[in-house]
């Protein structure tokens, strides 16, 4: 019920505002000012584009297969949207609280490449076609090394619960942390918290883990440098070509949504999930100030702070990716994920278990 | 009636009224797609009872990779105008007695099941733990066997597509 009352509202703000970030960030990217005129900054482009949407005919191509046409977005949606149940938002309030968040998320893409595929295939157009097979032989490629490095991480938290994970990464975990994870120079960090406790300092081996990880998620939610499928000079518009009005609204939406979910996936496996980032410094006690004491309000805004800063800053570097660097080809995108992170996945993989048996 | 039963029996009907609808589709994509509700239906039906670790395997495994896997194949080999099923019916007899005799069969075996209704209580939504255990001890060895077996399709499969190795 509260991904409902809280995760809903919040997406479709969240959506308009990173639209209105994103041709902000790549015009100042490419020297220019972006959006400047609709609003102070041209900060109301984005609702003035919504609004234009919400008023544009809903066209259904007439040899399209009519109710699975219609029935598409809302089911990339649906599927998308249903990830948020299980995401931990602060201390107190564990999402759906269920003990296999992790392997359910993965679930959710699978789900979402059914929507795709239904979207692609009932325009009957080359276009939408060739675009959803694109988008779908992407996101399961890349969904393998994907699942590794989720798994490496599983393998060090010993735990499929999102929330037991943010637990252990923080000045609330209840088993002993210590400095870079190396017990035998008998640094305790349980008492300092901050982004010492985090997965990827807790365990250093997570970090390149954590870097395969952002790579995967940047081809999962089918963003610059892995956009293929929807290369424009190629493809149109790929497996949404046809749509107009909502429902194409609706496709941007969960591909926005899918961008946050990662986001917020990446900030709980590696970077500490609802946890602060400041340390206790001696009689600065940074990390109790900025966590609030448990179960009250204040631990509530501030873990729902941290989390969602972290995962829109994410955001921002998957922004800052896709307007740096150039579209991949197929055959390079494939090598990528086939002979580059998939066995550097599975070789983190062991180093992630030896990790688990000599240091922990 | 309780919200669980409810539940229950509007996810059951959802899967009966796919796996019909499945049944009578002449288009052999739309039945694919329309196999996402059998199979959604029968997690949602797994996670009803309690069994969280099946249910998201059940859409892993059969959504993520079975049904995507099976719209390729027609994708790939039809066009979305040729795809649709011959008509028409044969066998009518045979098939008729075949499927009834089947039906019979599982009720028969069904009626004689002496179905226990107790509910373990203790721990129902900590069962993964407990599933893994059992996976990494008791069961081990078939557990291996069928990593093994996996292995050897996935090979296999590479082989057989590959002329020249």
């Amino acid at each position: 019920m509260s991904t409902f009352f809280f995760f809903l509202p919040f997406l479709l703000l969240y959506t308009v505002w990173a639209v209105y970030a994103e041709r902000k960030v790549s015009a100042f990217i490419q020297d220019r000012t972006g959006p400047m005129e609709t609003g102070k900054y041209g900060m109301l482009q984005t609702v003035a584009d919504l609004l234009k949407l919400l008023m544009k005919e809903d066209i259904v191509p007439t040899a399209s297969d009519r109710w699975y046409f219609k029935a598409a977005p809302v089911l990339i949606f649906t599927a998308v949207f249903a990830g948020f149940a299980v995401v931990p938002l602060t201390l107190g309030w564990a999402g759906s609280g269920t003990e296999v968040g992790v392997f359910y998320l993965m679930a959710i893409i699978s789900l979402d490449v059914v929507g795709i595929l239904m979207a692609g295939w009932s325009a009957n157009s080359k276009y939408t076609l060739l675009g959803a097979f694109r988008s779908v032989a992407q996101m399961i490629s890349y969904e393998v090394p994907l699942a590794s490095c989720i798994v490496c991480v599983v393998i060090i938290c010993q735990s499929l619960d999102l929330q037991a994970i943010s637990y252990q990464q923080g000045i609330f975990s209840t088993s002993p942390n210590y400095l870079f994870g190396i017990k035998a120079w008998g640094i305790s960090t349980n008492e300092l918290g901050g982004f010492l406790t985090w997965n990827i300092l807790r365990a250093p081996v997570l970090i390149p883990v954590f870097l395969i990880f952002f790579i995967c998620a940047l081809a999962e939610s089918n963003r610059a440098p892995f956009d293929l499928p929807e290369a424009e000079a190629e493809l149109v518009g790929g497996f949404h070509t046809e749509y107009s009005g909502f429902r194409w609204a609706m496709v941007m939406l969960s591909e926005y949504g899918m961008m946050l979910l990662l986001s917020f996936l990446m900030s709980i496996l590696f970077l500490g999930s609802w946890n602060t980032p400041l340390p206790n410094i001696g009689s600065m006690k940074l990390a109790l100030w900025t966590s609030g004491t448990a179960g009250s309000v204040a631990s509530f805004f501030w873990g729902a702070f941290w989390l969602i800063g972290k995962s829109l800053l994410l955001i921002i570097v998957m922004m800052w990716v896709r307007w740096t660097y150039p579209r991949l080809r197929v055959d390079q995108l494939m090598s990528l994920c086939w002979k580059y992170l998939t066995p550097a996945a599975i070789l983190l993989f062991f180093l992630s278990a030896l990790w688990r048996l000599w240091m922990i | 009636m309780s919200v669980a039963q409810v539940l229950f029996y509007g996810l059951a009907a959802l899967v009966l009224l796919g796996a019909l609808a499945i049944l009578f589709s002449k288009n052999i994509i739309r039945a694919a797609f329309l196999l996402i509700g059998v199979l959604v239906g029968i997690a949602a039906i797994y996670a009803l009872s309690g069994a969280m670790f099946l249910a998201v395997a059940q859409l892993m495994v059969y959504v993520g990779g079975i049904l995507v896997l099976l719209i390729f194949g027609v994708m790939l080999t039809h066009s979305s105008k040729e795809a649709t099923l011959r008509g028409g019916s044969h066998n009518i007899w045979l098939g008729g007695f075949l499927g009834i005799s089947l039906f019979l069969g599982m009720v028969y075996t069904l009626l004689k099941q002496p179905f226990e209704t107790k509910l373990p209580t203790e721990n129902i939504w900590q069962s993964t733990a407990q599933m893994a255990w059992l996976l990494a001890s008791d069961y081990l060895l078939v557990f291996e066997l069928l990593g093994v077996l996996l292995l050897l399709a996935l090979v296999g499969a590479a082989f057989v597509v590959r002329k020249n190795i």
